[in-house]
């Protein structure tokens, strides 16, 4: 067990902190190109696809270093998620048309299409249909939440064909494609996605049935670890300025900081900052193995804990810089709605509590 | 980074669990496991167990008679140890005044202490609460009076676990009035049959004897059981708190008290426990597993920085979390057991002895709720949980 964290991944951290400091409310196109140039795009994927072969760790540390700066650029949802996807199927003996040197070169972003309406677990029932018809594929259905969606060249859509899972990679452009925008709470681009009798090319569908399961339950529990390691980011970021502001502001003749309610508040605001990073920690450990279904279990977890502690924090945060705190204008509530939208976004606490509690159906009948 | 533990670790866990296995008392286990305080001829045979091994003093340097484990290693046998029921051993005499004895003390009082404290021959409490020195331990009062050889001690010290069956008291008195009220204390090694000594019983919520009053009057030792320099008594203190940081975290405690949910709430559900309550109980349950992960995992964290600035404020942070997931912990097997655990109970009440259980009380109920009152000190002792979230504020943010 060892926590001092590598020269390279220090770099990562220094360089990310820097340059996303700088670029915090610049317009989503920009950084894009930043992502490529800092080699971050290139980050989640192995050589053989262009890529620099980081480690989850390394990862982690990035996306922390997103939360810290607010960042809004989709890189999770439109970089990452994409890349486990479809390393999950590469893994499993599905050849792929090189998206992941697409997405390592950041020539591509691809949204990652997933939930529905009525919300499906992943190998559950999607209503998203792919059929096979005397001229070709069709693709017909609804996708809500894609994070990013608009803003992408194309998409990975998760479909039901004959009973099976099927990931299908729609270009944006395609006919019968209907992109409603919208923002989140936090101000990240989202869209829902309608896909009206779509043509599919037979090579557009990239694998079905165990594998896209399989990789679905992979890349999802890496998804819900990398956005804990976001919220780690943002709830230490709105710890440290509200220290600052303490110190600053003055109420009945003396520093904010020199209440011992508020000093006791600030220690508990870095014990739970400080428990959030230890189950980050735990969670990476645990992907060292190999069963899925731990890790699945491991992430859920990691999510129901630090989601908590990530809404204690930004909530009090925003409770100690008084009105300045409700305002749009100062940067400590948007660490508030960022928390929200993750707590929602691949599924809140409670879904994630019932996925750890099936673990121990056996007790209670 | 390496975020798993290593394979020599781990076959080292399997030593200890193995150890367990075979040199643990069943009965001493069970005893333990029901949470009433133990006493120490309960404990002497776990005690030589250790000793017998080499394993009775992990945290001393080895050339006294440590281990030489790693810290990884003490936390991987002390957590074995939590899991499996086995007692603490006399903690102030191995924690404490060995480690403080080979740092600071002379040859002489080595000679004399270390190796009986190792054997289990000597029993130690702490005398350093008074009356008007607790958070506050500077304002400790406690007078010495030095007569040729001789110290001659007057005070009240107050809160003293087992001074109703230590051999010593390690002592914080007062040796000089001069300066700042830290700069005046010493530590000193006070035989607990000297002529003087008297101890008085406080009976505690949890309705256990575990601490007392001692009053010194005129109570002579000699000039020698002062450890180390006069006067630097608050750096040894010091000293052993930089040490001890993680061992308030209780992780093996925790462990245990997880391990053991789910078949406790099995039985309750045999017994006729609704299930939708047994099903909101393992909810519960579940998010404190979840608490106590993150925990393990601050402590981890602890043992293996060895550079970070923000170790103080780590130490204290798991002190304060250990307690409120202890309490949580011993609550929610209150809650399983339901109205089983409103007669008082003692440990003399067990199905099989002549002081039969009360009709409600299943097997499971004697020690739920003295263990769960009990575990309140722990926010209490050791620098109470508001002391700690001071430190933590003036270690990261003052200025
Ligand atoms: C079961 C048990 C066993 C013990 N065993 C021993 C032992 O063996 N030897 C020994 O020497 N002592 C022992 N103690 C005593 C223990 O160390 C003290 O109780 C502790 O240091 C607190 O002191 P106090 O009880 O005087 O509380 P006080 O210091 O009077 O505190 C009372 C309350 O005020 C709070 N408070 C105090 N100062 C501040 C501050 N500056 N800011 C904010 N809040 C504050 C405290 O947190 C607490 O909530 C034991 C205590 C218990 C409960």
């Amino acid at each position: 067990m060892d926590f001092r964290i590598s020269d390279e991944q220090r770099l990562l951290r220094d360089t990310a902190r820097r340059v996303l400091a700088e670029a915090t409310g610049t317009s989503t196109d920009a950084s894009w190109v930043q992502f490529r140039e800092l080699g971050w795009t290139a980050l989640p994927i192995d050589e053989a696809h262009d890529g620099l072969g980081g480690s989850l760790v390394d990862l982690a540390f990035l996306l922390e270093e997103l939360g810290r700066a607010r960042c809004q650029v989709p890189y999770l949802e439109c970089c990452v998620m994409p890349a486990m996807l479809l390393k999950g199927l590469a893994s499993r003996g599905v050849a792929e048309p090189d998206l992941l040197g697409v997405l390592a070169r950041g020539e591509q972003h691809l949204g990652v299409a997933v939930e529905e309406r009525s919300a499906a677990e992943s190998g559950g029932d999607f209503s998203t249909r792919l059929t096979a018809t005397p001229s070709g594929f069709r693709l017909a259905g609804e996708k809500l939440l894609v994070v990013g969606g608009a803003g992408c060249e194309a998409l990975l859509v998760v479909a039901v064909a004959d009973g099976e899972t099927c990931l299908v990679c729609v270009p944006l452009d395609a006919v019968g494609v209907r992109i409603r925008g919208y923002s989140a709470v936090d101000g990240r681009e989202l869209a829902d996605i309608e896909f009206v009798d779509v043509p599919v090319p037979e090579a557009a569908v990239l694998a079905r049935g165990a594998a896209v399961d399989e990789a679905l339950v992979e890349a999802g529990a890496i998804a819900l670890t990398l956005q804990c390691a976001d919220l780690v980011g943002a709830m230490e970021a709105s710890m440290e300025m509200t220290a600052e502001y303490l110190q600053q502001r003055q109420q009945f003749g003396q520093k904010l900081a020199s209440f011992q309610a508020l000093q006791h508040g600030m220690a508990d605001l870095f014990i739970a900052c400080n428990e959030a990073r230890s189950m980050l920690y735990r969670t990476l450990s645990a992907f060292g193995q190999a069963d899925v279904s731990l890790r699945r279990r491991a992430a859920s977890g990691c999510k129901v804990k630090v989601a908590a502690c990530a809404r204690q924090v930004t909530g009090m945060a925003v409770q100690y810089h008084g009105a300045l705190g409700m305002t749009t204008e100062y940067a400590v509530g948007h660490y508030l709605r960022r928390s929200i939208v993750a707590e929602q976004l691949f599924g809140n606490a409670h879904h994630h509590l019932a996925v750890c509690l099936a673990d121990h159906a056996g007790v209670a009948k | 980074m390496e975020l798993e533990f290593t394979a020599q670790e781990q076959a080292f866990e399997e030593e200890v669990q193995r150890f367990l296995a075979d040199a643990l008392p069943p009965s001493l286990a069970a005893k333990e496991a029901q949470g009433f305080h133990l006493h120490r001829e309960d404990v002497a045979p776990w005690h030589q167990a250790l000793w017998r091994q080499g394993w009775i003093a992990p945290g001393w340097p080895q050339r006294f008679g440590g281990t030489g484990w790693s810290p990884m290693e003490r936390f991987l046998f002390e957590r074995a140890c939590g899991v499996a029921n086995a007692p603490e051993v006399s903690l102030i005499a191995l924690s404490m005044v060995g480690p403080v004895l080979c740092e600071f003390g002379s040859d002489a009082l080595r000679e004399r202490f270390l190796e009986p404290i190792r054997r289990g021959d000597l029993w130690f409490c702490q005398g350093f609460s008074e009356p008007e020195a607790g958070s506050d331990l500077a304002a400790v009062r406690c007078r010495t009076r030095f007569e040729g050889d001789s110290i001659v001690l007057n005070g009240h010290k107050i809160w003293t676990t087992d001074a109703h069956m230590a051999d010593y008291m390690i002592c914080l008195a007062r040796t000089s009035d001069a300066g700042r009220p830290r700069e005046g204390l010493s530590m000193i090694l006070l035989p607990m049959d000297a002529p003087g000594v008297w101890v008085r019983p406080i009976a505690t919520l949890d309705g256990d004897h575990h601490i007392n009053e001692v009053f010194l009057e005129d109570v002579v030792v000699p000039r020698e059981n002062l450890v180390g320099e006069v006067n630097s008594g608050w750096a040894q203190a010091r000293y052993l708190l930089g040490r001890e940081r993680t061992h308030n975290a209780y992780v093996g405690m925790l462990r245990r008290y997880l391990a053991r949910f789910p078949g406790l709430l099995q039985r309750q559900l045999a017994a006729g426990l609704d299930g939708r309550v047994a099903e909101g109980l393992l909810r519960d349950h579940v998010q404190l597993s979840l608490d106590v992960e993150a925990h393990e995992w601050s402590v981890l964290r602890l043992l293996a920085d060895e550079e970070s600035s923000q170790l103080r404020a780590g130490a204290s942070a798991v002190k304060v979390r250990g307690s409120e997931l202890l309490l949580k912990a011993s609550e929610l097997e209150v809650m399983a057991l339901g109205s089983q655990v409103i007669p008082a109970m003692t440990p003399a009440m067990t199905p099989t002895t002549a002081q039969p259980l009360p009709a409600g009380a299943g097997a499971d109920a004697p020690g739920r709720v003295t263990q769960s009152l009990y575990w309140r000190a722990a926010a209490i002792f050791g620098g109470t949980n508001e002391i700690q979230r001071g430190i933590i504020y003036s270690t990261l943010f003052h200025r």
